[in-house]
């Protein structure tokens, strides 16, 4: 039942995507219009089809009751931290500069994930921050935003 | 004309530049491949943005041979930890953890390089001498994308129509408005499928990284036989690695599949061609050579559609060609005319990193045992970081790396329903052609959709693309199922 509703989740995701595509593309002009109309039509159907599939799949696993392997449980909160931790990651780059904000995402999120020690993880965090300055920045030219350590790294 | 371009392809492979970008790529394909957290697809998606300084055929060989080195690479975490280190070697567990188990896992890794070298070699020169009439072959092997490709024929449709609708988002090519750009500047060019690529296919894996405990693995951590294996010793497993390396080629050439599903295809042949089945899956040294020879030779394979016609034959062959159009190279069959130049040194370089694979495999295989102790959700973070600053290489816009975890989190629960992510991916990029040509199509026919069933090749496709979608419908799995049982019955 529950991938049931994981399909049903996605497939309402699919069709409204599609539905903004049919929507917007049917007040274009024919020639700008078309293809994403057509397409918009294509994911309905294959969404719909989707489901079907997975509707039958639930109605069989059901009826066999396969047993599930032995795995670890799906650790959700750690997930949802993660992704949480990487979006401020990210709104913090421009603001900060990459290389204060690199380091110190890599820092945090050893310690919250438990991968490494404070001093492996301090020590990973900065000589991986250097390689990818070493690369991007020195090697490639990419203009990094360097935020609080402009005037030092230039 | 065709020998004048592998000529020309031979001098190029032998510059410098390109040398050492197929000798660093094959040793980073090996140490990528040997990582369980990595594979070579998500490897080749984190790179492209470095080749952009390079010439096109420097960076697409160092990403080919990325590609190569990761296909034996996995086989070295199989061996000694029993994960796979790409999917492309899950089969070589069975036999290959075993051998190491009683001692042998020098033994099992030799067997597996030179079955990866044989595979590889054979898949080279396929590739060199006959990929333009192979491609044919992609067309046809599209008839039977239905039985051999893993999962749900519904859900790989439905991602390549979503791909091909993202694709409409920019600048329409015929009108110049901007189409679903919700106002946003940063869309009017479209959306980068670079982007798409890195997010769709490292983020996922960063987060199914840290989703779960660990579970410590079983490991062998040091071995004392030789890599290097005797003559006789290879000369029984020879007929076995061609077997399996034509194999590969063949299930690389299909689009849509690659080593996962060759290395089990391959495994299997061996055992039922064997007179010692029972051994199978005790360190039986054919069940070590089969998948790695058959997994080495997808690489060529794959890359035979992917050259002659524009189709991906695997994952990794996609974002090779995203990689090819980011440096104006269209993919298609002038790839083999207009840019022989850089198809050439391409095809070379596929058999060049086979070679730096065997030696650069015969001196470090025993330093990359270090990178199968990497832990998951040390990686997961480095993944995470290599990322954003891919993204942001791209075209140095935040938003993209905004857009690229957004594809990252569509990516992750596409995953989590086993919806596959290549087919978006394959949309994405050739969502744009297919706009163009629909609308030329159009016009020459003035508005008369015939046109698609008028011309010959154009009917002949559009036959092989329903057949392929009537393989994915219940009655035809129905029909199936019958038609196995009344065999059984007889």
């Amino acid at each position: 039942m529950g991938s049931v509703l994981h399909h049903a989740l996605f497939a309402a995701f699919a069709c409204a995507i599609a539905g903004y595509f049919f929507v917007a593309g049917n007040s274009m002009p024919a020639s700008a219009g078309r293809l994403p109309v057509l397409l918009s039509v294509l994911v309905f159907i294959l969404s719909g089809a989707m489901m079907v599939k997975a509707v039958r799949s639930s109605r069989q696993n059901s009826e066999q009751e396969a047993p599930e392997a032995a795995r670890p449980p799906l650790q959700v909160t750690r997930v949802a931290a993660y992704v949480a931790l990487i979006v401020a990651y990210i709104y913090c780059i421009p603001r900060l500069g990459y290389f204060i904000a690199t380091p110190l995402f890599m820092l945090l999120s050893y310690l919250y994930l438990r991968a490494l020690g404070i001093g492996r993880s301090l020590l990973i965090s900065v000589g991986f921050s250097l390689f990818i300055y070493l690369l991007f920045v020195r090697f490639l030219k990419l203009p990094i935003p360097m935020g609080l350590l402009e005037p030092f790294l230039g | 004309m065709i020998f004048d371009n592998i000529l020309l392809g031979l001098t190029n492979v032998f510059a410098p530049l390109n040398l050492a970008a197929v000798a660093f790529g094959t040793g980073l394909g090996l140490l990528v491949g040997a990582m369980p957290g990595l594979s070579a697809t998500m490897a080749i998606a984190l790179l492209v943005p470095v080749t952009f300084v390079m010439r096109p055929e420097t960076g697409i060989s160092m990403l080919a041979a990325i590609y190569m080195g990761a296909m034996y690479g996995g086989s070295i975490a199989a061996i000694l930890i029993r994960t796979p280190g790409t999917p492309a070697a899950a089969a070589t567990v069975l036999d290959g953890y075993p051998m190491a188990q009683r001692g042998e896992a020098g033994r099992a890794l030799g067997i597996s390089l030179t079955a990866s070298f044989v595979g590889g070699v054979m898949s080279s020169v396929v590739l060199l001498t006959v990929a333009p009439m192979l491609g044919w072959v992609a067309v046809l092997g599209m008839t039977i994308i239905g039985s051999l490709s893993q999962g749900s024929a519904i859900k790989g449709l439905l991602a390549g129509a979503v791909g091909l609708l993202l694709s409409t988002v920019g600048m329409d090519p015929i009108t110049g408005i901007p189409r679903f750009t919700l106002g946003n500047i940063n869309l009017f060019s479209g959306i980068p499928f670079t982007v798409a690529l890195i997010g769709l296919f490292s983020i996922p894996q960063a987060l199914r990284l840290i989703e779960r405990d660990e579970v410590e693995a079983e490991r062998i951590n040091s071995f004392s036989d030789r890599i290097l294996r005797p003559w006789s010793e290879i000369r029984e497993l020879l007929p076995t690695m061609v077997r399996a390396g034509l194999i590969g080629i063949f299930v690389g050439i299909i689009p849509g599949t690659g080593g996962d599903t060759a290395c089990w295809f391959a495994y299997n042949e061996a055992k039922r061609a064997s007179d010692d089945k029972a051994s199978f899956g005790q360190g039986n040294p054919h069940g070590i050579a089969a998948p790695e020879a058959s997994n080495n030779a997808v690489v060529g394979g794959a890359l035979v559609p992917t050259i002659s016609l524009g189709i991906p034959g695997s994952s990794a062959t996609a974002i090779l060609l995203g990689g090819l159009m980011i440096h104006g190279i269209m993919p298609g069959p002038t790839l083999m005319t207009e840019y022989a130049g850089v198809t050439y040194t391409l095809l070379w370089a596929v058999l060049l990193s086979t070679i730096f694979m065997f030696v650069e495999g015969v001196i470090f295989t025993k330093a990359c045992i270090f990178v199968t102790a990497i832990r998951n959700k040390t990686l997961s973070v480095a993944i995470v970081v290599l990322c954003v600053v891919g993204a942001f290489a791209i075209n140095n816009s935040f938003f993209e790396v905004g857009l690229m975890f957004a594809f990252g989190i569509l990516g992750y629960f596409m995953d989590k329903l086993s919806i596959p992510v290549a087919p978006l991916v394959v949309g994405l990029i050739l969502g744009g052609m297919l706009d163009v040509s629909l609308h030329q199509s159009l016009l020459m026919s003035q508005g008369s959709w015939m046109i698609f069933l008028k011309n010959p090749i154009s009917a002949a496709l559009l036959a092989l693309a329903l057949f392929s979608l009537i393989q994915s419908t219940p009655m035809y799995e129905r029909w199936k199922r019958e038609r196995k049982a009344r065999k059984e019955a007889r």
